[in-house]
C-alpha cells in the first residue's frame, strides 16, 4: 500500500481486488472488494449512505449485453468504512470488511445498523 | 390536473423485507410500503418529483403513495408498490375461479395528490444487543428461516442468550435474526367487546378451543412460516373441527401448483443447478431482492463441480421491469405487462422451428425470440426459475402451464428443468405436508368429513368473499397485510384466533392471541426448501418464560377440541 497519512483512507488495486484501508494508531480498517466474486448488481451502491460508490452499468442492445459486466468503484474520500455495503451484498465474499485482520462489520458489530439509506425505498 | 393510466405491479423489495422484520408497525416498514416507484417520464407528465404524492385508483379501491427514487427501470405506464396493506387496497380481490387474487398487472389511474395522511407510528421496542466479543458462543450451520432458499451455512454469534451477529447471512436474514425480539407478544390475550385482557396460556387455549369446537365452518390459514410438525397437527385439528385448511400458496404460487397438477413438472434440486446448469433463466422473479443469496449459492454466481464461475453460465432475465437481477444478466428480455403467455407461446413455436408471423410478440422482437430459443435448445443443462411475476399476472395458471410445457418440449433436445421461486421459508413444506396427509397441497375442505379440494371454491379467498366461514385460526401469517383489502376486512367480522410471535395487523383484530416461539430461532423443526429438500431448523436459544412452540400450542388446542367434541 505504500506510505499514507494515518487516519486517511488509502485505495489500492490489483487484478483481482480493490482494497480500501485506514490505519489508525491502534486499529486498522480494511474493506476488500473481490472482482471475481462480484456480479455487479449495484445494491451496495444504492445502499451506501455516503454516496461513496460508483456504479458502471452494463450496456444492453435489444436485450443483449454488449459491454463488459457491470461493476462498481469506490471513492476513498467519501467512504467512512461503515460496512453497509458488506451487509447488503448478496454475493458471498464479494465484499469483506476487517478490523485488525478480523472479520468485523461496524454497522452490525457496534450495533449501528444503518436504518436510513440513500435510496430509502430499498 | 393531468391523469394517466398505468399498470400496477406489486412485489417484494429490500425495504419491505427489512421493514417487516423491524415490525409491522415500525417506521421503516410503514414508510416503505406506502411508497411507489414510477417511470421518470410519467413523473414529468404528472408533475411530481421525489417526495411528492400520487393518488392511485383502481376498480377495487384507491390509495395515496409517496413517490420515491426508482431502484429499477420501470417501463412507461407502470407503477411499482411494495407488498403491503396499501398495495392490497388496489389489487383485484376476485379469484376468477382459481382461488388466487390478481396481484400484478392491475389497471390503475394516477394523478398528483396534495398530501398524504401519514400512518400513526409507534415507537419501536428497544432491543438490547451486545457487540460480538472474543467470548461469544458460535453456532455453526444454522438454517435461515426467511425465504425458500433455507441457506444452511449461517454462523450465529450468541452473547449470553442474545444474538450478537450472524455471518454468511443476507440482509433479509440478518434483519430477521437481529430484530426478531422487536414487537414481540409476551402474553396471551383475549379480546372481548373491544377490551383486551392478558390471560394465561391455559385460558387462551381453552377459549380458542371453544370457538373452534362451536364453529360450523372454520378456516385455518397460514402455515408457511412454521414447521412441518406443526402443520401436521394443524391438519388433524382442521379435520377434527370440520373446516378448511389453506396456506399462503393461495397468494403466491397457487397457479404453479394448479399447472403442475395439469401438466406435471420437470424439475431438479438446487444442487443440480449449482453443479450443472449452464443456462439460468429467471422469469417474473427478482431473486436479488426476494431471495438474495439464490444467485450466490445455487445459480449464476455459485461455484459448482462442472460450472466453476459466472463465466461458465449464461443468465437470462425476463421481466416487465429492469430489476437488480436484470442488471447482471447476459440477456434481459423486457416483456409487456400481462403478456407472458404470448411470449411463452412464441418461444414454444420458435424452438420447434415454426415461423413467427408477427414482427414482435409481447414487445419482444422476433429475432430476439429466435435467438433465445436457440440458446435454450443448445444449452447442456437449463433451468427456468419463475416467480410471482408469472403466476399472479393475467393468465395465472395458464402462464405456468405454458412455461412447464415449454420446458417439457425443450427436453426433446437437451436437459431442461423448471422450478418455482417459493417465498416463505416453509411454504413448500405446507404443500408437502398437506399433500401427504390429505392428498391435496392447499385449500383442503374437511366439512364433509373427508378431504375435498376445489380451488376457487375451497380456497380461503373464495370462502372469505362468500362469507361462509364463522371462525378462523391464523398461524404465522398476517392476512390483514397480505390479502386484498375487502377480503381481509371480512376476517374482522368473525371470531379470530391468531398464533404468532409478533404483533401484526391481524393480532390487533384477533379475539384470541397466543404468542409462540419463532421456528428456527427459539424452536426447532423441519422445513422444505423450494426444491423439495427437507432441512432441519435449529433451536438457538430458549424462548422467554411462558412461550411455547407452535407444535405445543396446536397440540394443546387439539386436545381441548377433542375433549369438547367428545
Amino acid at each position: 500500500m505504500g506510505f499514507q497519512r494515518r487516519g486517511r483512507i488509502g485505495k489500492s488495486e490489483t487484478r483481482d481486488q480493490v482494497t480500501l484501508e485506514r490505519r489508525l494508531l491502534f486499529r486498522e480498517y480494511q474493506l476488500v472488494w473481490n472482482r471475481e466474486k462480484c456480479i455487479g448488481c449495484g445494491i451496495c451502491v444504492d445502499m451506501c449512505p455516503k454516496e461513496a460508490m460508483l456504479y458502471i452499468p452494463a450496456q444492453f442492445k435489444a436485450g443483449r449485453r454488449v459491454s463488459d459486466r457491470p461493476r462498481i468503484d469506490f471513492d476513498p474520500d467519501k467512504c467512512v468504512l461503515c460496512g453497509e455495503c458488506v451487509v447488503s451484498c448478496p454475493m458471498d465474499q464479494a465484499l469483506i470488511m476487517k478490523v485488525d485482520g478480523k472479520k468485523f462489520v461496524p454497522v452490525i458489530d457496534v450495533n449501528a445498523f444503518a436504518m436510513v439509506t440513500r435510496k430509502t425505498s430499498l | 390536473m393531468s391523469k394517466i393510466s398505468a399498470i400496477l405491479i406489486t412485489g417484494r423489495s429490500f425495504g419491505q423485507g427489512i421493514g417487516k422484520e423491524h415490525g409491522r408497525f415500525s417506521e421503516k416498514y410503514l414508510y416503505v410500503v406506502k411508497s411507489c416507484e414510477m417511470n421518470p417520464e410519467d413523473m414529468v407528465t404528472l408533475g411530481v418529483k421525489r417526495g411528492n404524492h400520487v393518488r392511485i385508483r383502481s376498480e377495487f379501491g384507491e390509495t395515496v403513495a409517496r413517490v420515491t427514487d426508482p431502484t429499477q427501470e420501470l417501463p412507461k405506464g407502470a407503477i411499482f408498490i411494495p407488498y403491503g396493506p396499501w398495495a392490497n387496497l388496489l389489487v383485484d380481490p376476485k379469484s376468477q375461479g382459481t382461488g388466487m387474487p390478481l396481484l400484478k398487472g392491475v389497471p390503475v389511474e394516477l394523478e398528483a395528490s396534495a398530501g398524504i395522511e401519514e400512518p400513526v407510528l409507534t415507537t419501536p421496542e428497544k432491543v438490547a444487543r451486545l457487540p460480538r466479543t472474543e467470548g461469544a458462543k458460535v453456532i455453526c450451520n444454522v438454517v435461515c428461516p426467511f425465504c425458500g432458499c433455507l441457506c444452511d451455512d449461517l454462523e450465529v454469534y450468541l452473547q449470553g442468550d442474545k444474538i450478537a451477529t450472524v455471518d454468511n447471512a443476507c440482509i433479509l436474514s440478518l434483519s430477521k435474526f437481529l430484530n426478531y425480539e422487536r414487537e414481540r407478544i409476551h402474553s396471551p390475550v383475549i379480546r372481548k367487546n373491544g377490551q383486551a385482557r392478558q390471560v394465561d396460556l391455559d385460558e387462551a387455549v381453552g377459549h380458542a378451543a371453544q370457538i373452534l369446537a362451536k364453529s360450523r365452518y372454520p378456516i385455518t390459514y397460514g402455515w408457511s412460516t412454521t414447521s412441518n410438525e406443526a402443520i401436521r397437527i394443524g391438519v388433524e385439528l382442521t379435520e377434527a373441527i370440520g373446516g378448511v385448511i389453506d396456506n399462503t400458496t393461495t397468494i403466491c404460487h397457487g397457479p404453479a401448483i394448479l399447472a403442475e397438477e395439469e401438466v406435471g413438472i420437470s424439475t431438479c434440486t438446487l444442487g443440480q443447478v449449482k453443479h450443472r446448469a449452464d443456462l439460468i433463466m429467471y422469469w417474473g422473479s427478482n431473486p436479488l431482492q426476494s431471495h438474495p443469496r439464490h444467485l450466490a449459492r445455487y445459480s449464476a454466481g455459485s461455484k459448482g463441480r462442472f460450472r466453476q464461475s459466472r463465466d461458465d453460465r449464461t443468465l437470462v432475465v425476463i421481466d416487465v421491469r429492469k430489476t437488480y437481477t436484470a442488471r447482471v444478466a447476459d440477456y434481459f428480455i423486457q416483456v409487456e405487462p400481462n403478456k407472458d403467455y404470448e411470449l411463452l407461446k412464441a418461444l414454444r413455436m420458435a424452438i420447434r422451428g415454426e415461423e413467427l408471423e408477427q414482427e414482435a410478440v409481447a414487445g419482444v422482437p422476433k429475432e430476439m425470440i429466435e435467438e433465445l430459443a436457440e440458446l435454450m435448445v443448445n444449452c447442456e443443462f437449463g433451468i427456468l426459475f419463475f416467480g410471482v411475476g408469472l403466476t399472479m399476472s393475467a393468465g395465472k395458471l395458464r402462464n405456468v402451464d405454458e412455461a412447464i410445457s415449454l420446458v417439457a418440449d425443450l427436453n426433446t433436445w437437451t436437459k431442461f428443468t423448471i422450478m418455482p421461486m417459493r417465498g416463505h421459508f416453509n411454504v413448500a413444506g405446507a404443500n408437502m405436508v398437506l399433500s401427504w396427509q390429505t392428498g391435496y397441497p392447499f385449500a383442503v375442505d374437511f366439512s364433509h368429513g373427508y378431504p375435498r379440494y376445489n380451488p376457487g371454491d375451497t380456497s380461503i379467498i373464495d370462502v372469505l368473499s362468500r362469507e361462509d366461514m364463522d371462525a378462523a385460526l391464523i398461524i404465522g401469517s398476517d392476512p390483514f397485510t397480505t390479502f386484498p383489502g375487502p377480503i381481509a376486512a371480512k376476517l374482522s367480522e368473525i371470531p379470530l384466533i391468531v398464533i404468532d410471535p409478533h404483533r401484526t395487523r391481524t393480532t390487533e383484530q384477533a379475539d384470541v392471541v397466543i404468542p409462540s416461539a419463532p421456528v428456527g430461532i427459539e424452536a426447532g423443526g423441519t422445513a422444505y426448501r423450494m426444491d423439495g429438500v427437507p432441512i432441519m431448523l435449529r433451536k438457538l436459544r430458549e424462548p422467554p418464560a411462558g412461550l411455547k412452540s407452535d407444535v405445543e400450542i396446536l397440540q394443546m388446542i387439539l386436545d381441548r377440541v377433542k375433549e369438547l367434541k367428545a
